[in-house]
């Protein structure tokens, strides 16, 4: 491991029965870069980012985090995460300040220094003055806010996020964009997720594509262009064919194996 | 769409949840809940004769009298089922018909509302009232066989029982479409919860005050059985309860003419409710859905300085601990069923402590002796842990399952699931170590035994027990997590509550088996004064063995609930 690699997911299979999620994914991450995985509904994104997360064991393989192993030592990984999923379920009888508390106490931060990071958060997001009612009242998207918002509260060093613009309205996109930009400029790495095609080409460093558990696709935009040969200027194109291409290779195989 | 397809999905997740537990497991509980059943109607069948042959008043009277008894004993149950299917089921319907989360998709699709709404009936009478049913079969087969009723009577049991259940049900969903009009339903959900439970509460004591235990005695029993003649059952022969109680009567009794005009007779009456109900769903439900988006009562409100004041402490608690105390402390006191938890809290203890003061023991004479006083002190302990685990099963099994979908903030944190259930563990045991401390105290002073070892040995099992139904209830429910359930009772209400309970006693069960024979040899040295080497020694280990054995217990049950949690799939 390089030292600016800051996760290596090595050999990475997820089971769900008899239905392989992941199929021995491999990728590395560096200190500092924004990636954006992106796939069609089902390709196993929210499976690898569970996985990344500690939420969910992996069948095999596993997730070094700064060399440090996520299954073995999960205590000493999981501080240097921060993890948005994609349906913010947050404690609803708690205030956003109460669950910031809460956050900040399950993760051994001082509440001063959490309380420090939070309120320009919720001031950008235009959400300071709602911060001691109760999370039950807010819309999807406010809640996804707050989610976003505790993620931070314990400076992590790598900021995990399952499709960050759903339920969010166009200023708030934008916001949270430049945010992620903010982070990345002081050395943090950003892995989101997302079906927002023109968000990953806009802010990410490099791309994945997955689908059915295997990468088809890793590296920059012109990087993935060119292994590929689709030279479209959009992602959009680029991820359609990709996968298209992949899932129609896969059922003239499946014909081929019935016939 | 039929009704059918609506229910299939319900019928479907509750297959799949079941097929998922493990074989033995289910085996092994189903043979346990046979045996209690068993046990039950061997029981009830005893004291349905005992009622019905009233021997105490003698050969003559007691013919005559006896079966009037049992005849107000049964209408009267009937009657509680009656309303406890009704109030049970206003908090289900109200779920069904306004609540759950699938609803948005069904109402915009081209569905007739009816037929939802009929689904959704159909639902939540289920799972409102399988409980009571299981519960009542027993009840209603010692009647019967106390009655000697014809072969054929216990084939119409069925139908009975679906019209006991069906016509509460009935009127439980007209009154929740009714005032769904009326009133913000999400606080209406709140409002039906607390007289549900103060229902149960009233019901119990309104038992209890019958005073029943007093049949046991010579010197009250002219006293009880002239308050039960003239006892005035609160129905009128127009009543839903009464008429049950005449089809229950002359089903028993074999009279099929009877049984006939009586069957017709309900059995109308149900299907006109049910068709006024169909009707009023058709022109009213979605209209009524509609409305109860209207309110949302979600300002932090009531009850902040005593949260404020139980928060305080756990402000000296490491952070990881605070946090979740702190978490789990707010939560309880925003949930705006906190007072009928509360009541209920209240209202098992009053009526464990009535239940004592009450026992007939001074009573009868020649049942009434310092060594008999003595060995029920030490036989309250389990009864005492029996009273702290129905109160866990409601309080701490369901706090893993409260999570609920937020679960996966626990998970993604860096503190160890094994830490999580630790601190839930030890927050939860300081209030039922003080409920074992005062029952434990209650029980000691009016029992006035003679024995100190026994007292202590007594109040030393009462604490283990509450320990490990404490341990049980958090670790259980990890292992039976219901993070989709809305409301803790549907979390303790479960197969694993049912779980929960069965273990509890097992483990109540062992701790005494491994007492009583020492407990028998110090006993047996204390009547003849012989040389006490071999009791002492033995009082002594099985001393020692109880806490091990308790630790044991505790351990396995805390390793299969951090496995469980740990191998949890999110959805």
């Amino acid at each position: 491991m390089t030292e600016e690699n800051i996760i290596e997911i090595q050999n990475l299979s997820k089971k769900y029965g008899k239905f392989e999620a992941l199929k021995a994914v491999n990728l590395t991450l560096k200190k500092g870069e924004l990636f954006s995985f992106i796939g069609p509904n089902g390709a196993g994104k929210t499976t690898l980012i569970r996985i990344l997360t500690g939420i969910i064991k992996p069948t095999s393989g596993d997730v070094l985090v700064k060399g440090k192993s996520l299954l073995k030592e999960p205590s000493l990984v999981k501080p240097l995460l921060g993890y948005v999923p994609d349906r913010p379920y947050l404690y609803e009888k708690l205030s956003p300040y109460e669950y910031f508390e809460f956050t900040a106490g399950i993760y051994n931060v001082p509440l001063k220094d959490a309380l420090e990071r939070c309120d320009p958060l919720l001031e950008k997001f235009k959400l300071y003055e709602r911060r001691n009612d109760l999370i039950e009242s807010f819309s999807h998207g406010m809640k996804q806010k707050i989610a976003i918002i505790a993620a931070v509260l314990h400076d992590p060093e790598i900021f995990i996020i399952d499709e960050p613009t759903v339920g969010l309205d166009p200023y708030s996109v934008k916001v949270i964009k430049q945010y992620f930009k903010e982070l990345t400029s002081l050395g943090k790495t950003v892995f989101l997720t997302t079906h927002a095609l023109a968000v990953a080409q806009d802010v990410s460093d490099r791309i994945c594509i997955i689908n059915k558990g295997s990468i088809v696709a890793l590296g920059k935009l012109d990087e993935v262009q060119n292994a590929t040969g689709i030279h479209s200027q959009h992602l959009e194109e680029l991820f359609l064919q990709l996968t298209q291409e992949e899932t129609s290779q896969s059922n003239e195989a499946v014909k081929l194996t019935e016939s | 769409m039929r009704i059918g397809h609506l229910i299939r999905p319900r019928l479907k997740k509750s297959f799949r949840l079941f097929s998922s537990y493990n074989s033995f497991l289910k085996f092994s509980m189903s043979i346990a809940a046979l045996i209690l059943v068993i046990v039950f109607f061997i029981v009830l069948k005893y004291f349905f004769n005992y009622i019905a042959e009233a021997k105490v008043l003698g050969p003559i009277a007691g013919r005559v009298f006896g079966p009037i008894l049992l005849e107000k004993l049964v209408e009267l149950i009937i009657l509680v089922f009656f309303f406890m299917l009704f109030f049970s089921n206003l908090v289900s319907a109200l779920t069904a018909f306004f609540l759950e989360e699938d609803l948005p998709m069904l109402i915009v699709s081209p569905l007739p509302p009816m037929r939802l709404f009929i689904a959704r009936f159909l639902t939540a009478m289920t799972e409102s009232s399988w409980m009571s049913t299981l519960a009542l079969t027993p009840i209603l087969l010692a009647y019967q066989t106390t009655v000697a009723s014809p072969w054929f009577s216990y084939l119409l049991l069925p139908f009975f029982l679906a019209l006991l259940v069906l016509i509460p049900c009935l009127f439980s969903s007209g009154t929740v479409l009714l005032v769904a009009n009326l009133f913000p339903v999400r606080r209406m959900k709140k409002i039906f919860q607390f007289l549900a439970l103060l229902f149960f509460a009233a019901m119990v004591f309104f038992l209890r005050s019958l005073k029943a235990e007093k049949l046991l005695n010579l010197k009250y029993y002219d006293e009880t059985f002239k308050n039960l003649i003239g006892m005035q059952i609160p129905s009128s022969p127009y009543s839903p309860p009464h008429r049950l109680y005449k089809l229950l009567y002359n089903i028993s009794s074999g009279d099929l003419s009877l049984i006939a005009k009586e069957l017709g007779i309900i059995s109308a009456a149900a299907l006109a409710l049910f068709l006024l109900l169909a009707i009023a769903a058709k022109f009213n439900y979605r209209r009524a859905w509609q409305k109860s988006f209207e309110t949302l009562d979600n300002k932090v409100s009531g009850l902040e300085f005593l949260r404020k004041l139980m928060i305080w402490p756990a402000s000296y608690l490491p952070q990881n601990a605070q946090a979740i105390v702190k978490k789990e402390i707010t939560i309880f006191f925003r949930d705006p069923a906190i007072f009928s938890q509360l009541f209920m809290v209240g209202a098992v203890v009053a009526i464990y402590a009535y239940n004592l003061f009450i026992l007939p023991l001074k009573d009868v004479p020649q049942l009434f002796s310092v060594a008999a006083n003595n060995w029920l002190l030490y036989l309250n302990a389990p009864f005492i842990g029996f009273v702290c685990a129905a109160i866990a099963m409601r309080f701490v099994f369901p706090s893993t399952s409260m999570e609920g979908k937020a679960f996966w903030i626990l998970k993604a944190s860096p503190i160890r699931i094994g830490k999580v259930l630790k601190i839930k563990f030890f927050f939860y045991l300081l209030p039922m170590l003080l409920l074992c401390a005062l029952l434990s105290a209650f029980s000691v002073y009016v029992f006035n035994n003679s024995s100190t070892p026994l007292m202590i040995l007594s109040v030393f099992n009462a604490f283990l027990i509450t320990f490990t139904v404490t341990a049980f209830a958090v670790n259980l429910g990890s292992v039976y997590a219901n993070f989709e359930a809305d409301s803790p009772l549907k979390a303790s209400g479960s197969f694993g509550g049912f779980v929960y309970m069965v273990i509890s006693m097992l483990y109540m069960l062992s701790l005494v088996l491994l007492q009583i024979f020492p407990i028998y040899m110090y006993m047996w040295k204390s009547f003849y004064y012989t040389s006490g080497y071999l009791s002492s020694t033995l009082f002594t280990l099985s001393l020692l063995m109880s806490p091990a054995m308790t630790w044991m217990w505790c351990h396995l049950s805390f390793k299969k609930g951090v496995t469980a949690l740990e191998n949890y799939q999110h959805d």
